[in-house]
């Protein structure tokens, strides 16, 4: 436990100073400016009222570096899906294990985070707002940068990846991935990545967190994507950790004209996660999709929060977020759609659909729409429910045992996030949570 | 020889309201007979007893299938033992492709059956075949079971299933509503290839149309709950003719 007054003190000290850092003076800024802006975000706050943080400022996490003789992470220890992986590139508690080995190719080249940004580097960092909205509209641009926990990583990180990919080439699938062990003291990881696509190329990532931890833990990646003019991406997000961990990652697309993406998260982890999600669509004709599919089972809590900008003219964002509820497992969903005035031609849709599987689970909805411009087409909607008993029926009548109609159900419900999902071994993941969730307590009680 | 389905004085609750009030049916195995009633009588809620839907209390009399008394049985247990109930409102199931459903179903009761599963190979040449017969879209059992089905298309999809899963009792229950007349005679086609002294049927329907094409042994006429006349297949046409309304000739 740390004291209130000696909290900022304490994250002070946690900034990894470096030799030469001309960065330095910035992440002191930021991690002053976090907790001028109030600090860890608590239920008080309406962008934070269901998300279950008040625990993270009250631990003293120090950053996994302090761990004294970590063994680095050997590679019989990784899940067999990530050794399995083509191209892979690993963090162990935040240590990049193989990234140097990297051979670039393929038009696609991954870094380990530079110790310290050139100043030309510091907007591919994430650090700066892309500039001002385009000519005609008024957009907030920013607003990801507000996050308070991003001012926390932007302040904290010292780890992550740099992924590149040159103009109209194709590349990936990648698998970024991250594992956390338990070291024996609260410890915290502030990765951050920045994938950068430049014009007309393509790249599938799979950035996945994973790792088990009895004593408490903290994970809050920044994951900036930049996408060129007609660059397509297909970025997956797994979410792994169990145990004690309480997961915060931010995600964030600056698309360019007609520039695509298409995002799925996947919230597979049995503790506590938030996942902001933002799509800043800066030119006309850029087109993405968020999708989210959270698997819970006990007392996991999954709390996805979604911002699509529409900035600029004829742009394009659907979102569809599923949660699976068993036991007391609970969700919230927060989208917002942001249509900035003179945005006109915006085409957005936002879908939260919520199978309830027991009479404990909870589920917290908000979809919202902010529409500040005319001729746009935008719709959302929300929709909580348990599984049909008439569809039900008809299964079992067909000879299909009672476990296997409701899984049945349970796996078409699901599926119409999984299936998009481009890498087999990444579905198979959410196979085992579906197995998970059929194996849980409340199912089909 | 013990009929293959044998309901003796059954009396039927559905959220405390009594709809079946002692409703005698013997259907002998090889037979097919027909259910003939108004709206209200009953004929839904018997179709949906015989296939053990939950929430259909049975609070007087017997209902065997094979000799065995079924009251207590699970929904699955009854399909594993030959019991097949083709619904009136074929349910929509987003997101559950038709064809895995159906080999699910296939090899669930095969297993139960001591019969080998089906691989997929197997399967797919299976559906093929009767899929041709029932001149049924082979593109809509790639699609989610029933989904964006027209009205036909699912009805015909409740059939088709029956053809693969081969049932010792099938229950037809008002397969005719909605169906225009090719749709009709292509089903009733479906149904009467399957007719085998090895099988039975139960016709529920509210018209007679149904049955020039599935010819019963037997008619039955439900109403009030009870089966209140039975015959040979000249009843459906009388009926057809001059109306339920008719006072109800109680058996003794």
């Amino acid at each position: 436990m740390v004291e209130p007054a000696a909290v900022e003190t304490h994250y002070l000290d946690e900034i990894p100073l470096r030799e030469g850092d001309r960065y330095a003076v910035r992440r002191t800024e930021a991690v002053r400016q976090f907790f001028r802006s109030g600090g860890f975000p608590t239920a008080t706050l309406e962008d934070w009222r269901f998300s279950d943080l008040d625990g993270l400022g009250r631990t003293g996490y120090r950053r996994y570096s302090d761990s004294p003789a970590l063994v680095p992470l050997q590679d019989e220890e990784l899940p067999g899906w990530v050794s399995g992986f083509g191209r892979r590139v690993l963090l162990s508690e935040g240590r990049p294990l193989n990234a140097a080995e990297f051979q670039p190719g393929n038009g696609l080249d991954v870094r380990d985070l530079p110790p310290v940004p050139t100043a030309e580097e510091e907007r591919d960092w994430g650090f700066v707002a892309p500039g001002a909205p385009p000519e005609g509209t008024e957009a907030d641009l920013d607003a990801p940068l507000r996050n308070p926990l991003e001012m926390l990583n932007a302040g904290l990180f010292d780890c992550g990846f740099r992924v590149r990919v040159g103009q109209r080439a194709d590349a990936g699938p990648i698998l970024l991935y991250s594992l956390r062990r338990d070291v024996g003291h609260p410890a915290m990881l502030h990765p951050r990545s920045v994938i950068e696509l430049a014009p007309g190329s393509r790249l599938t990532v799979i950035e996945a967190h994973d790792g088990d931890s009895a004593t408490a833990g903290w994970t809050n990646p920044s994951t900036f994507c930049h996408l060129g003019e007609d660059a397509e991406l297909r970025y997956v997000r797994v979410e792994l950790e169990t145990g004690n961990i309480a997961h915060t990652g931010r995600v964030t697309f600056h698309l360019a004209r007609n520039a695509r993406v298409r995002s799925t998260v996947l919230s597979l982890s049995g503790g506590r996660s938030r996942t902001d999600t933002t799509a800043i669509l800066t030119a006309e004709g850029a087109e993405v999709d968020l999708d989210g599919l959270f698997l819970g089972v006990e007392q996991a809590k999954a709390d996805q929060h979604t911002l699509a900008i529409h900035a600029a003219r004829h742009t394009t964002s659907r979102q569809l977020f599923k949660n699976v509820l068993s036991d007391e497992a609970s969700a919230v969903f927060d989208g917002t759609v942001v249509v900035a005035p003179g945005a006109i031609g915006t085409d957005a849709t936002q879908a939260n659909r919520n199978l309830l599987l027991s009479r404990k689970a909870v589920v917290h909805t908000r979809p919202r729409l902010e529409i500040n411009a005319d001729d746009v087409k935008c719709a959302h909607g929300a929709a909580i429910g348990r599984l049909d008993e008439d569809a039900l029926f008809y299964l079992r009548s067909r000879g299909l045992g009672r476990m296997d109609s409701h899984e049945i159900l349970v796996r078409g419900f699901a599926g119409e996030v999984v299936e998009k999902v481009p890498v087999e071994s990444v579905r198979a993941l959410a196979a085992a949570g579906l197995q998970r969730v059929r194996e849980s307590r409340s199912f089909a009680a | 020889m013990t009929p293959l389905l044998e309901i003796c004085g059954l009396h039927v609750e559905v959220e405390g309201r009594e709809i079946l009030r002692g409703l005698d049916l013997e259907i002998p195995l090889g037979e097919t007979h027909a259910v003939m009633g108004p709206n209200g009588s009953g004929k839904s809620t018997l179709a949906h007893v015989i296939a053990g839907r939950e929430g259909y209390e049975i609070t007087g009399g017997i209902i065997r299938y094979q000799g065995e008394d079924i009251a207590e049985m699970e929904p699955e247990e009854r399909a594993r033992k030959g019991v097949f109930l083709a619904f009136q409102y074929p349910v929509e199931i987003p997101g559950v492709n038709n064809t895995y459903f159906l080999k699910a179903a296939v090899n669930e009761i095969r297993k139960h059956r001591d019969q080998p599963e089906l691989d997929a190979v197997d399967f797919l040449s299976l559906m093929k075949e009767r899929v041709k017969l029932l001149d049924f879209d082979v593109d809509l059992i790639k699609r989610p079971v029933n989904e964006g089905f027209s009205g036909g298309e699912k009805k015909r999809n409740e059939i088709l299933q029956m053809t693969v899963l081969e049932p010792t009792l099938g229950v037809l229950d008002e397969t005719d509503s909605g169906l225009d007349i090719d749709a009709l005679r292509i089903v009733a086609e479906g149904v009467n290839r399957m007719r085998s002294p090895e099988r039975s049927f139960l016709v529920i329907t509210h018209y007679q149309r149904l049955l020039d094409h599935i010819v019963p042994d037997r008619v039955h006429v439900l109403q009030d709950g009870r089966i209140v006349e039975s015959g040979g297949r000249d009843l459906a046409h009388r009926l057809e003719a001059e109306g339920y309304t008719r006072p109800a000739a109680v058996p003794a």
